[in-house]
């Protein structure tokens, strides 16, 4: 491999910058984390740092740590956390541990876009691929994108899955089924929603496979084979939490049941909290039921018509995610953010831009100020801040509808060249 | 004392009655003129206990409202329950014991359980103790599971039987007889969980209670049915402190067509059940307790010697029951023994899990261990895994 002194170079500098800059703010400006492990745009009932402490405080004491029913992450992270020294709030080991997690994800990322996979795929390949992003200039978008820092000062501890995602994608990319599988079955065991990658991310293990084998590779055969490690991973992942947690299987229902069944409506950048409140219980099932289904009714939709992309189809299921979770946060959005900028060859085609960054940047400037007017000024209400997570919604959705009918448009005018540069309308 | 130790010993020795005082608590709940009946009710009540008996030092009347007074009585001092008016319930010889804005629901509770400041006079208060028979009557407007008190306050069915339970657990009567002349009145004794008692209402629940007649010089509703049917069973058969009549015969003296509604009766929380309670006689409750004992000419000495025959025996009683609780052998115990045995064995199946906490701060070293094998095998699949499978 050759060495290229530029890249590299550049490279290092965006690593010891991005290092330097968190450490210094763990270390000097130790309130700024405090801040935001308490600011609901960062820290959800499953993700927050502080119930993690919780947990942690009990589960040394050899008590439940789902007993206080404050706790509700998955039970691996607590032999994790209890081997770190120093758990205490202000701590650097933690904070030390949360940057290597960033700049795992900037390496990964940084493979993701060197594969090129954005711009040509196994079955496509874009007419502008000449305008491509290079890893190090991902790394960068990714690593000093202000969601990523605020997420990890925060602590949410859905960095974990966000880490685990991004090695999926990158090692389905870089041709290692066995690992992404693994990564992807650490994804859905810490949060329950990953598992709805799976179908984009077999597609690319199979593109991947097919490009690289000279015989034919079969397309059944390949599916059972992932299917198989993805549930032998969770079962080892269950299992082992099974035995962490003493022998009982009472944080399933505290993990996954929490998530099946929301009933904690702490409020959140979201659109499941506000909605929970107000129904009538009679009512309740029947609309967790619908939310879920509209979390999980795309994936199969988008896995049939953008069956030529699969790393699109993953980039878009994660913004999707982003705005129909029911406890999504910031850190949400910075990875489906983390993803978008691969597919800068066709940000010309898109039509919005500026309109969906305005709201977004509105929205996320003006979220936390009606917070803070609800909670502690007590002169808003609570359909202050409702209405600007839904403006935050609907600047998400925007963008991620903008971009998925711009590699539409892309895919189209493959087959249509002369359309290039013209207006066009859906019939 | 001494007197009291030879009613003792002998309410001891004979088994006819196990009460040694009795007492009323007669409730009026309604205040206004056209509620003329429910006051009429109370002080007909209250003249047959008095028949019977009773003393007014035994008997708390709650009276809110004054209808003798009422500058609208055409009969300015008196209170009819008939419409022939040849009693006049209020005349002479009435002692009320709450008069007007002190019934309250605060009072009637705290009257009941004995909870109040010092200094509350004895008057006010009902001195009950284990031995007392108490009839507790009240009237008024009521709805389901609630009565209304002074036309801005309610008492609820639960009320009542939280504070009777309270006076069974204070020891505080031996057997008691509650009646309740409301409409829906039946529903208000729905809830009582404390043993010992007899309940008796005049309607079912979404049943009303019906007036039996009014005066048309008074202008308004007399009497209320059932209890006018109930006083006229008392002042027809139960001529005197000594009659024989049992609640058996006033309860089958009921007439569901006399009565225009379906009253009731609830035997369950009296020991004995129905059979024991039908065979208690009216006076056991209405009337008043006389045990006297014949003295003699015997000397001193004879009758100190029979007290303390009486209390040897009396001791020995005691000690038996005791003995009996120790052993588990009482009856209430066996029901509270078996629910006891029940809940038990479900706690230890949940406590046989939990360990005892551990206290120090710093994290055992076997949790590390197991830890490190965790973090250290998932990270060996990580990166072995690759080599061994694909």
């Amino acid at each position: 491999m050759t060495v290229n002194m530029p890249i590299d170079r550049r490279k290092a500098l965006v690593i010891a910058a991005a290092i330097v800059g968190r450490i210094l703010v763990f270390a000097f400006f130790p309130q700024l984390p405090e801040l935001l492990t308490g600011q609901v745009e960062v820290s959800t009932p499953v993700t927050s740092y502080k119930r993690l402490q919780e947990g942690l405080f009990l589960y040394i004491r050899d008590v439940s740590p789902y007993e206080g029913g404050i706790f509700h992450q998955a039970p691996l992270l607590l032999p994790l956390f209890s081997l770190l020294p120093g758990r205490s709030s202000i701590s650097l080991t933690t904070g030390l541990l949360y940057t290597l997690m960033d700049l795992a994800n900037a390496n990964a990322l940084a493979k993701i876009a060197d594969s090129g996979e954005a711009v040509s795929s196994r079955l496509f390949t874009s007419p502008r691929k000449g305008t491509r992003l290079d890893g190090a200039a991902l790394s960068i978008a990714y690593l000093f994108n202000p969601f990523t820092i605020a997420g990890c000062l925060g602590r949410s501890t859905s960095a974990f899955t966000n880490t685990a995602i991004v090695h999926a994608v990158s090692n389905a990319v870089t041709g290692s089924p066995f690992r992404a599988m693994f990564a992807l079955a650490l994804a859905s065991y810490l949060s329950m929603y990953p598992i709805l990658l799976f179908p984009p991310l077999a597609l690319l293990c199979w593109d991947q496979a097919v490009q690289k084998s000279n015989q034919k590779v079969g397309g059944l055969n390949m599916g059972m084979n992932l299917t198989a490690s993805l549930f032998a991973c969770i079962n080892g992942f269950l299992w082992l939490s099974f035995m962490v947690m003493g022998g009982s299987w009472e944080f399933l229902s505290a993990t996954y049941g929490f998530h099946l069944s929301v009933p904690d409506l702490t409020p959140n950048v979201g659109l499941w909290w506000y909605f929970f409140i107000e129904i009538f219980d009679s009512f309740r099932e029947f609309f967790l039921g619908t939310f879920w289904l509209q979390l999980v009714a795309y994936v199969g939709g988008l896995t049939l018509r953008v069956r030529r992309q699969p790393l699109f189809i993953i980039t878009t299921l994660l913004g999707l995610f982003a705005i129909f979770k029911p406890y999504p946060s910031i850190s949400d959005v910075s990875l489906y953010l983390a993803f978008v900028p691969l597919y800068k060859h066709i940000f010309p085609l898109m039509r919005y831009t500026f309109i969906a960054t305005s709201v977004m940047l509105y929205a996320s400037l003006l979220g936390p100020a009606f917070y803070h007017l609800w909670i502690y000024a007590g002169s808003g209400n609570a359909n202050f801040f409702y209405a600007i997570t839904l403006v935050w919604s609907l600047g998400l959705s925007m963008l991620v509808g903008d971009m998925l009918f711009a590699v539409l448009r892309d895919e189209w005018e493959v087959e249509r060249p002369e359309m290039k540069g013209k207006e066009i309308k859906r019939i | 004392m001494l007197l009291s130790l030879v009613v003792l010993a002998v309410g001891a020795a004979s088994t006819l009655a196990t009460h040694t005082s009795n007492w009323a608590v007669l409730v009026s709940t309604s205040r206004f003129w056209f509620n003329y009946r429910h006051l009429s009710n109370t002080l007909s009540l209250y003249r047959t206990v008095k028949r019977l008996g009773i003393p007014d030092s035994q008997i708390l009347l709650l009276l809110p409202d004054d209808m003798a007074c009422n500058p609208r009585n055409a009969f300015p001092g008196t209170v009819y329950s008939n419409a022939d008016r040849r009693m006049d319930l209020y005349g002479e010889n009435v002692e009320v014991d709450y008069r007007g804005y002190e019934v309250t629901v605060e009072n009637f509770i705290r009257l009941l359980t004995d909870r109040w400041d010092e200094g509350v006079p004895a008057g006010k208060r009902l001195g009950t103790d284990e031995g007392s028979n108490i009839l507790i009557y009240m009237t008024g407007h009521g709805g389901s599971e609630f009565l209304k008190f002074q036309d801005s306050e309610e008492i609820s069915s639960w009320d009542l039987a939280d504070a009777f339970s309270q006076m069974r657990e204070k020891k505080r009567y031996n057997e008691m007889l509650f009646m309740i002349d409301t409409c829906q009145a039946n529903t208000l004794y729905r809830q009582f969980y404390a043993s010992g008692m007899i309940a008796t209402g005049s309607s079912e629940e979404d049943e009303s209670s019906y007036s039996h007649h009014a005066d048309n010089d008074v202008g308004v509703a007399v009497i209320d049915r059932w209890t006018y049917y109930v006083l006229d069973f008392l002042e027809t058969q139960v001529t005197g402190p000594t009659s024989e009549k049992t609640l058996g015969d006033l309860f089958d003296s009921y007439d569901i067509r006399k009565i225009h509604s379906n009253p009731g009766v609830r035997w369950d929380l009296f020991p004995g059940g129905e059979a024991a309670g039908r065979s208690r006689r009216v006076v056991d409750f209405f009337g008043n307790v006389q045990s006297v004992e014949v003295q003699g000419n015997r000397t001193k000495t004879e009758l100190w010697r029979e007290d303390i025959a009486g209390l040897r025996g009396l001791i020995a009683e005691y000690e038996e029951r005791a003995e009996h609780q120790e052993r588990n052998q009482t009856k209430t115990y066996t029901v509270t023994a078996a629910v006891g045995a029940k809940i038990s064995t479900c706690e230890n199946s949940q406590t046989s899990r939990v360990k005892a906490m551990n206290i120090r701060d710093e994290i055992d070293w076997r949790k590390q261990v197991g830890g490190i094998t965790v973090i250290g095998g998932l990270a060996a699949i990580w990166f072995l895994g690759p080599m061994f499978l694909s």
